[in-house]
């Protein structure tokens, strides 16, 4: 996808966020309170299995950045596509030369700045209240970053292929949403479930880019260190995408023979 | 009586057909699709001469929509093919044609017609700086300027189609696709819209535009493409009134 094209998406998408002011308002101040409300929940909760430098607070802090940025890779091309077939603008937007993955992935690039940006706010609001942070190799983060990232759009792409035939309703977000809460090592470790639980929580990207970023945030671990996290991250990464891609791809091809492209 | 292929033609559709596919029975009740197999083009042939404006007519569910979702990519063909400038129409034969439609949905209401403007000129590849300049121009070719400024939700429908077909015409295609563009106009913008044909830039550009109104398709060209149940059944000068609804009921 041209240069060109990716800046008017980003920039159409920061132009249609700003057009809704106090939406914008609200949702970049709220972080702010959760980063408050898990400081005094912390005060008492003692988790067995936790073994993060900082405690709960640390732990939980770090879960929810990540769940954060990853939600917004999965939910993003889906909602962008709901909206887009709502306003009448997908057939357009598929018609025209820019190559419809690429418009997918740049659909989810303001949003994925806007979660880094809340992920900073958080993360400060958190130094603030106490939170120490020893990350010495940030290229370790981005890594995981990109591969998280990278994973949860392949499931919104999925997510996406349903929407294109079915306009409402589809599976994958639902599911993995609601797993990601439970299994992904967010708000407690996946050590403090049944086995078969635990072991299940080992199948999502999400409960090894949890103890990366803990590791690189909080102890200081880089690349060499994480060997056992990002190779599970890349190859889930290197799986989900071209799989997603191909049921777009596949998607859209019914869509044109069958004439859903202008439904909603 | 249909006109065949013709050399250096801006446009060929040859043995054009599209049939909406039957679902398979769940699916089809899932989707709430089409459960038995919905022809609507069958077997269309003609071509337009570069620079020439064609009005395209026939009663509603005649097949004219799909035609022009099919020439623009919308739709794939389940038949015969479509050339633009002798190539096939594929992904590149969308830098070729414009496409305006009625449906006023296909734009984002919150933003201004420049900012949906200088979007969809990104989307076929202009910088910013050069989408904004192409914007301003056309805009100001179709008189649009004074509008610019303003939310897409706060413009009157001429003023949506206008921005339609600047949007249409913003990276320079040489055939134009126009769907009932005056369908919800009033008179005065009618004749404005339709004077807009005759004038720079979209003189020059091959035009396909589909009406209900004779005294239109009179105005816009000497030919005119008259379909009736997916067919093409007149492809010569506009009609007389009571030829044109005889044909448009499918007896010739």
């Amino acid at each position: 996808m041209s240069g060109p094209a990716v800046a008017a998406v980003l920039r159409r998408d920061l132009r249609l966020a700003l057009s809704y002011r106090l939406n914008f308002l609200l949702t970049a101040g709220s972080s702010l309170f959760s980063a408050v409300l898990w400081f005094y929940l912390s005060a008492f909760v003692t988790v067995r299995g936790t073994e993060v430098p900082g405690g709960y607070f640390a732990f939980v802090m770090t879960g929810t950045v990540l769940l954060q940025y990853v939600t917004a890779a999965l939910h993003g091309v889906s909602r962008r596509l709901g909206e887009e077939q709502a306003a009448g603008t997908l057939e357009f937007l598929l018609s025209s030369p820019a190559p419809p993955w690429g418009l997918l992935l740049a659909s989810v690039l303001l949003d994925l700045l806007l979660r880094t940006a809340d992920a900073l706010l958080l993360l400060g609001a958190g130094a603030a209240l106490g939170l120490e942070f020893h990350l010495r190799h940030p290229l370790a983060l981005l890594v995981i970053a990109g591969l998280s990232v990278a994973s949860f759009a392949a499931l919104g792409i999925l997510a996406g292929s349903f929407l294109l035939v079915f306009q409402r309703g589809e599976p994958v977000t639902p599911l993995v949403g609601g797993l990601l809460a439970l299994l992904g090592g967010v708000f407690f470790p996946p050590s403090v479930l049944p086995p078969f639980l635990a072991a299940a929580a080992r199948l999502l990207p999400l409960s090894y880019a949890a103890d990366g970023l803990r590791a690189v945030l909080l102890e200081g671990k880089g690349l060499a260190d994480l060997g056992g996290v990002l190779l599970p991250l890349a190859f889930f990464a290197a799986l989900l995408l071209p799989l997603s891609f191909l049921a777009f791809a596949s998607a859209l091809r019914a869509a044109r023979r069958y004439g859903l492209l202008g439904r909603y | 009586m249909t006109g065949g292929s013709r050399g250096g033609a801006a446009l060929t559709v040859r043995d054009l057909r599209f049939t909406y596919p039957a679902l398979w029975g769940p699916l089809a009740w899932l989707a709430r699709g089409p459960s038995r197999p919905l022809p609507v083009l069958k077997g269309l042939s003609f071509s337009l001469s570069p620079g020439e404006h064609v009005c395209l007519m026939g009663k509603n569910g005649a097949g004219k929509t799909t035609l022009f979702k099919a020439i623009q990519g919308f739709l794939d063909p389940s038949g015969g093919e479509i050339l633009l400038e002798g190539r096939p129409a594929g992904r590149e034969a969308r830098w070729r044609t414009g496409f305006a439609a009625t449906d006023e949905r296909s734009f984002y209401h919150r933003l201004t017609v420049l900012e949906n403007l200088e979007f969809f000129g990104g989307l076929w590849g202009l910088p910013a700086k050069e989408a904004r300049v192409r914007a301003r121009e056309t805009a100001e070719r179709l008189g649009l300027t004074p509008h610019l400024d303003r939310p897409f939700s706060d413009l009157s429908t001429g003023w949506r189609q206008r921005a339609a077909l600047a949007r249409a015409l913003l990276h320079r295609p040489g055939l134009l696709l126009l769907d009932e563009p005056t369908r919800s106009l009033d008179a005065p913008s009618a004749a404005r819209f339709r004077a807009l044909l005759r004038e720079e830039p979209l003189r020059e550009v091959t035009v396909l535009l589909s009406t209900h109104n004779l005294e239109e398709a009179r105005e816009v060209g000497s030919r005119c493409l008259v379909l009736a149940g997916g067919r093409l059944v007149l492809d010569g000068p506009p009609p007389a009134a009571e030829g044109l609804s005889a044909l448009m009921e499918g007896s010739p």
